[in-house]
């Protein structure tokens, strides 16, 4: 016969009808179907068992059912509530306190009732409490340290997981968060795959667009023809060229680009045409459904030929109409001093020309972008992109809408380093799309779509003339550029500045003198890769510098501290003042982390060294469109709640831009990490930053965020100062407190200090700051370009093994010291220079957009375009200079482009080191070593 | 219809084309966690787990999921970056990279994860060549991967005793992977294979779907229908038969990487620069045969190794001679309705010395510029039989059959391989934008000279670090 019991389990009152003898484990088990709690015995030996009646831990297969008859019973299902796991099954994994777990869901019960009764257990009660819980995997300590853990986070509320996780170290001298190593905010949802980037969102009825492009590289569109691509089922929206004829362009005096072709293409791939469907099965059906009728023209592809009178021209006219007579499309000369006298007078001059081979961005995430209207006609595009308000106003001005009925929303983006850094057919094309079809319309890249979209590294030849008078002095560079800038104008002015006005230091010249020409050619667009503009010329200096010292008997590494710019204020030949210099302290750490000293002399043959180093910008003094408001803002609003959230335009792109500016909010108002919150990427809701571009970030988003920050925090410090009735000067602060320097025992916890703040105010807290152009830069045309308000540095030593039969050259190690003037946080400003060494040298050894003889790219994978895995990329010996910058925030500079610069020269002078052969042309593949190596004749072949 | 596990869940898909892609397939269903970086084997962004289950062995193996098709997975399963966190506890391979800042814009984390997920369950990855090797078809723009290494270092081997371990202890010796669909077969049994094939007898042939993926995500192909050997029994078996070793044409490059490294070491010398170890993971010795790639890796060792294959049909069995496996570009000596059940290769005679060599751009996931294979026999000092063979030197794999006529006879020096090498100019290299012809002839007769130089004896690498070419003993 059974009886009716009715029990609260886990706080909802179940009825069953149980046989007598039932225990309560059995009733659970069996009855209701909560398996959690375990039968490890049976008769009270084990605790696998263990139940909470009524608050008390208990036996279940001790007791039976019906005694249990009315009383609340707590199982292991009913300890994680809607919030996720309670702290102490959080605990459990974090101190690793499981192995088979069959002991947990007792331990965990077991461990609940002791942190109920008691908050701040000592050891002893934690074992008393626990020892009728038997473990036979962990042998306890874990478990013990988990119960601990536990009871720290009940007393001290806050992030649990932020809180072990973030802190892996001590802040710097007189710091509460800079300097220290922590973790970046996002780790745990990117290795969980719940980060969610733009592909991974999925809008109701969303539509997937594709495009159609050209197969020609230079071609006048006769007609198109889209009828039979609107008939296909599923299909919602053709769209082509002269729907959507605004021209745009990153530079607003030079907008060349049409979001599809208009009129005619001008590379291979360029998209002619889009259309949304159902699915991109469909939408792909249709775009081979449209009929295009081309009048093919002849293409011109090598630069130098379309500097011909008669090549053909890639434009016949400017933005503006006017009618264009040849493909140069910016041409900058800048002399300064007497350069021709200068290379009369040196002891040694090194004359020659040098090639760059182009190379792309290759981010792993290919471009995507989602675009959706609501009913009242305001635009959301959501994109990969990493310059969200430069794409805002062009969104504006293309689809002829007010800026203020666009909204740009940037997800989480994998990986850019320049690549998404201006508009894209893809983000107009889906807003164009979407608004016809009246649905949200996707589009992600192939692969191979990612490489015609490039905007990568331009190809340059250089004829570039060095002299040094005998002591080593470098006393002038002449140095003619010619940029292959490809099919349009993208950021193309500036770069054709930069390839001269940026080489101008570490190393500093005597005289200067540059011509910088970029011309049009019939192949995808070029534009900023990781080192704008700068990387290029450093090819040339750095491996005739070198070829110099040999030629004058001097070490490499000495030749570069004789020239270098001296370490406070020094200002360059082309009129750049450099606040702070740390090249002098880059050379000195990989000299000495090389063993440069002991080893350069005596490697066998095929073994080489070479040393190489660099200079970049930290943001640029002017934005891209002349406007006076500032370049980055920051709003900070204080909750409450114990919160600080940080709103800033910027574009985190795994750069850590977030967590940036989330630790010097910290840092300023003494709120842990664990409570700030950073809002990014959303034009809506954010106030301005320019992007993720010119390595800016930290120099300017971070000082409004300090800004922003100090002002806060002023006003928790003056609140809590009038609570401890000391004067605010005497306050002092470390994370989670406001003290009193005199007394620290006087202290008021963050949440508090937030509170009086807000009290003190009468309104909630709300603070702003923001980095303000300042003037900068020489009083010359084009004085500007390239004028930052402060200077990274950067030194490398490379090793390389060569095999002299087959060309093939296996980097053994790679030594980069940078001065990135403060370390805000060391480890992500390691991972920066890592990421840049890495990226360099792949672009020195194997990287090259080759395209044949009618414009078409010949490596569009990833398997053809190579870029360098685990197995080819060295150990890489990171060392971090701080030269605590006058300018910057906390003296910080920049760390995400400069290092990467030396990495290509000082592979080539390495390799001249091992073999005696000097690599004039990029990338230094197997071949071109080869050959190289039996140019010189060094050994029979 | 096709049934898999997934994240431990079965799955029940009806009305999948043979053309779907797991990638495809994962991200529309909402499982966005693991990422597209290229559609086509080559970043490894998409890798996810298999619990595979062939003669050699149960294991979890990380695959590129845009390689695989989906119809393919009967019976199996398959775990994603979301399948192995434990709620707040993250699986060691995740934890590791977040300790060690393996992830900056984090794209590529969750197929680096996944590498790193596989690796923990191995207990062949103790060698820091087995490490490279492990993560090298990971491609990461951001973080120059030394946190990426340093996070593989921290988990290689743990084999944790967790669900994974669990499910790979438990999984079936043979679990049921037939599978059948409106134009797929997946056949367990030869006389199944017969009458599908008898069915569609224009369908196209798949094992491990590493070249068959690739046309389907980059060309759009549709088949009249895919057949699938994955099923098949013995197909997967490495077998000592009397003087030789018989390779079936389904065992994974990994696993024959693994068993040839004390069994045939000039075949793991040249497994050691294939691909990479998702495509190891799935490509098989067949479908790298009977692509008849000119630079197909494989075909210059069992060239140079004497090999014959064991072809079948629904009419019986045969024997082809390597030498007459290749008949033209992209051509094989497979009439319709045959396959390749094995390759038989003789072990090398006593006399012999063997060595591979691939030479390419890049060390790992990269087409051979030249490969080649050299077995020559050297009795007091003199040749007394050579079998020289190239990949990349023509519009198949060849042996250089002047080359070798000229080396038998002459004394085994580095002069006297000089000599016979400037017999290789009767070889017509391929001249394209991977290397041109130019170089692919200098650097086949710069091997066949290194060859020489190595000398006797158990050989090192040959220049310490160059590791693109391996020498082996
Ligand atoms: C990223 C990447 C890197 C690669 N790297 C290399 C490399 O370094 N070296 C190299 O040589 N290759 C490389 N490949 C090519 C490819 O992986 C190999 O050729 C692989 O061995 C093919 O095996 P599979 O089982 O995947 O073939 P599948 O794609 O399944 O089949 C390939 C072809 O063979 C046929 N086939 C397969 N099995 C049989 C059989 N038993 N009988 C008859 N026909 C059959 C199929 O019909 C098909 O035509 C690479 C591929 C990718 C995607
Ligand atoms: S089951 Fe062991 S004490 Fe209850
Ligand atoms: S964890 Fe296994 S018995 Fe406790
Ligand atoms: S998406 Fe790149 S390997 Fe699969
Ligand atoms: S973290 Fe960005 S690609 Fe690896």
């Amino acid at each position: 016969m059974k009886q009716l019991v009715t029990l609260q389990i886990n706080g909802e009152a179940q009825t069953s009808a149980v046989p007598p003898h039932w225990t309560l484990l059995e009733a659970l088990r069996y009855g209701s179907g909560l398996t959690g709690s375990k039968q490890g015995c049976d008769k009270g030996d084990c605790g696998a068992c263990t139940v909470l009646v009524d608050g008390q831990p208990q036996l279940a297969c001790c007791s039976l059912a019906v005694t249990a008859q009315g009383k609340a019973v707590t199982t292991i299902e009913g300890v994680a509530d809607a919030r996720g796991p309670a702290a102490i099954q959080r605990a459990f994994d974090v101190c690793g306190a499981l192995q088979c777990g069959f002991c947990q869901p007792g331990m965990i019960l077991s461990a609940s009732a002791l942190l109920a009764r008691d908050p701040d257990p000592s050891l002893e009660a934690i074992r008393e409490a626990l020892s009728g819980n038997l473990c036979r995997c962990t042998g306890y300590t874990r478990i013990y340290e988990a119960v601990a853990l536990a009871a720290r986070w009940l007393r001290e509320p806050g992030d649990m997981r932020g809180e072990q996780a973030n802190v892996m170290g001590p802040a710097a001298e007189g710091f509460s968060v800079v300097g220290a190593p922590l973790r970046k905010r996002d780790a745990i949802g990117k290795a969980t795959g719940e980060v969610r980037f733009t592909d991974d969102l999925v809008l109701p009825r969303m539509l997937h667009g594709k495009f159609l492009r050209s197969p020609h590289a230079h071609a006048r569109i006769v007609s198109i023809d889209t009828s039979a691509a609107s008939a296909l089922p599923g299909v919602f929206a053709v769209l082509v060229g002269s729907e959507l004829t605004t021209s745009y362009g990153i530079i607003p005096w030079t907008p060349d680009e049409t979001a599809l072709a208009v009129g005619k293409v001008r590379y291979i791939g360029e998209a002619v045409a889009a259309v949304a469907a159902v699915d991109e099965d469909t939408a792909m059906k249709a775009c081979r459904l449209i009929t295009v009728t081309w009048d093919v023209l002849p293409p011109v592809l090598d630069p130098e030929r379309a500097l011909d009178a008669d090549a053909p021209l890639v434009h016949e006219a400017d933005p503006k109409g006017r009618a264009l007579s040849s493909n140069l499309c910016k041409e900058v000369g800048l002399s300064f001093g007497d350069v021709d006298q200068a290379l009369a007078d040196a002891a040694v001059v090194i004359d020659d020309h040098w090639t760059y081979a182009g190379s792309t961005h290759a981010p792993i995430e290919p471009h995507c972008a989602i675009g959706s209207w609501d009913p009242d006609g305001r635009l959301t595009v959501w994109s990969s992109t990493q310059v969200g308000h430069y794409l805002h106003r062009e969104l504006a001005r293309v689809l002829g809408v007010a800026e203020s009925a666009v909204r740009v929303i940037q997800p989480a983006v994998g990986g850019a380093f320049g690549g998404k850094s201006e508009p894209f057919d893809l983000e107009f094309a889906v807003a164009a799309l979407s608004r016809k079809a009246g649905r949200p319309v996707k589009i992600l890249y192939t692969r191979e779509e990612v490489f015609y979209a490039h905007r990568g590294r331009h190809p340059m030849r250089f004829h570039f003339r060095i002299g040094a008078d005998a002591s080593g002095k470098i006393t002038a560079v002449d140095n003619d550029i010619l940029l292959d800038g490809g099919a349009y104008h993208s950021f193309g002015l500036v770069t054709a500045y930069y390839a001269g006005q940026l080489l101008s230091g570490p190393i500093d010249f005597g005289t200067y003198r540059f011509r910088s020409r970029r011309v049009y050619t019939n192949k995808p667009c070029n534009g900023p890769k990781r080192g704008h503009g700068s990387v290029q010329p450093r090819f040339p200096l750095e491996t005739a510098v070198d070829e110099i010292a040999h030629r004058l008997g001097i070490d490499p590494i000495e030749m570069r501290r004789i020239n270098a710019l001296p370490e406070r204020g020094g200002t360059t030949v082309n009129g750049q003042f450099v606040p702070s210099c740390g090249v002098r302290a880059c050379l000195d750490a990989v000299e000495a982390a090389s063993g440069w000293k002991e080893r350069y002399a005596s490697l066998p043959p095929g073994r080489g060294l070479g040393v190489a180093t660099s200079m970049y910008i930290s943001g640029t003094a002017y934005p891209i469109y002349p406007n006076d408001m500032p370049q980055s803002a920051v709003v900070l609003r204080g909750d409450r709640s114990g919160r600080i959230t940080a709103f800033c335009g910027l574009n985190e792109i795994g750069q850590g831009s977030d967590s940036v500016i989330a630790w010097i909010v910290s840092e300023e108002t003494g709120v842990p990490l664990s409570c700030i919150d950073v809002v990014s990427g959303d034009t809506d809701l954010c106030p301005v930053d320019l992007g993720a571009y010119s390595s800016r970030v930290t120099m300017m988003a971070g000082t409004a965020a300090k800004e922003a920050g100090e002002r806060l925090g002023a006003r928790m410090r003056d609140a809590v100062a009038a609570k401890l009735g000391v004067p605010p000067e005497r306050m002092r602060r470390r994370t989670g407190f406001w003290f009193d320097g005199d007394d620290p025992e006087r202290a008021v916890d963050h949440v508090t200090a937030l509170r009086l703040a807000e009290a003190a105010a009468g309104m909630p807290l709300g603070e702003v700051g923001a980095f303000r152009t300042r003037k900068l830069g020489a009083d010359y045309r084009g004085g500007t370009i390239g004028a930052s308000p402060a200077y990274s540095a950067t030194a490398h030593v490379v090793e390389v093994d060569v095999d002299r039969e087959t060309g093939v050259v296996k980097i053994v190690g790679v030594w980069a010291a940078h001065d990135c003037g403060r370390a805000i946080n060391p480890v992500t400003v390691r991972g920066q220079i890592e990421g840049s060494v890495y990226m360099g040298l792949s672009e020195a050894l194997m990287e090259e957009m080759v395209h044949d003889g009618k414009g078409l790219l010949k490596a569009t994978s990833l398997l053809d375009y190579r870029i360098m895995t685990s197995m080819d990329t060295p150990p890489i010996d990171a060392h971090i200079v701080e030269s605590i910058d006058p300018v910057g925030p906390y003296g910080a500079k920049e760390a995400g482009e400069g290092p990467l610069h030396p990495a290509i020269p000082a592979l080539a002078n390495a390799i001249w080191h091992a073999t005696g052969a000097r690599m004039r042309t990029m990338p230094f593949t197997p071949e071109r070593v080869l050959a190289a190596i039996r140019a010189v004749g060094t050994r029979e072949q | 219809m096709v049934r898999f596990f997934l994240n431990g869940d079965a799955v029940t898909i009806r009305d999948v084309s043979p053309e779907t892609t797991l990638l495809e397939w994962l991200r529309g269903a909402g499982r966005c966690g693991t990422k597209e970086g290229c559609a086509e084997g080559d970043c490894g962004a998409c890798t996810v787990a298999v619990l595979d289950v062939t003669a050699s062995g149960r294991r979890w193996r990380a695959v590129d999921a845009c390689l695989v098709l989906v119809p393919q997975l009967e019976g199996l399963s398959v775990v994603t970056v979301e399948g192995l966190a434990r709620g707040a506890a993250l699986h060691p391979a995740q934890q590791a990279v977040v300790e060690r800042l393996g992830s900056q814009c984090g794209y590529c984390t969750p197929g680096v994860v996944m590498s790193l997920f596989e690796a923990t369950y191995r207990s062949d990855v103790a060698s820091s060549e087995a490490r490279d090797d492990q993560i090298c078809g990971n491609l990461c723009r951001c973080t120059g991967y030394r946190p990426i290494r340093e996070a593989l270092d921290d988990v290689a081997g743990l084999d944790p005793e967790d669900a994974f371990r669990a499910a790979r202890a438990q999984a079936e010796a043979q679990p049921a992977r037939a599978g059948a669909g409106a134009r797929f077969a997946q056949p367990d049994t030869w006389d199944g294979l017969w009458a599908a094939l008898a069915r569609w007898p224009d369908a196209r042939l798949v094992h491990g779907a590493t070249d068959v993926g690739l046309e389907v995500t980059k060309q759009h192909r549709v088949f009249p229908a895919v057949v699938s050997l994955q099923a098949l029994p013995e197909l997967d078996a490495l077998r000592d038969q009397g003087g030789g070793w018989s390779i079936g044409a389904g065992v994974r490059l990994s696993d024959l990487e693994a068993a040839s490294a004390e069994r045939l070491p000039v075949l793991a010398r040249m497994l050691r620069y294939f691909g990479a170890r998702q495509i190891k993971n799935r490509a098989t010795v067949g479908g790298n045969l009977c692509n008849a790639s000119p630079i197909g890796d494989l075909a210059p060792v069992f060239l140079a190794l004497d090999a014959t294959v064991l072809v079948r049909s629904a009419r019986g069995d045969r024997r082809v001679p390597m030498d007459a496996f290749f008949v033209g570009y992209r051509k094989t000596a497979l009439a319709p309705g045959e396959v390749l059940v094995a390759v038989e290769v003789p072990d090398p005679p006593p006399s012999a010395r063997c060595a591979a060599y691939k030479v390419s751009k890049r060390r790992e996931l990269d087409i051979s510029a030249v490969s080649a294979a050299f077995r020559v026999e050297v009795v007091d000092g003199v040749v007394t039989g050579a079998r020289l063979a190239f990949g990349g030197m023509a519009a198949t794999p060849v042996r250089a059959f002047a080359a070798e006529a000229a080396l038998v006879g002459a004394p085994w020096t580095p002069e006297g391989a000089a000599a016979a090498a400037a017999a290789l100019s009767a070889l017509s290299p391929i001249d394209d934008h991977r290397a041109s012809a130019w170089y692919r002839s200098t650097v086949a007769r710069n091997l066949l000279i290194g060859f020489a130089e190595e000398g006797e004896g158990p050989l090192p690498p040959r220049h310490a670090g160059t590791l693109a070419v391996g020498g082996a003993p």
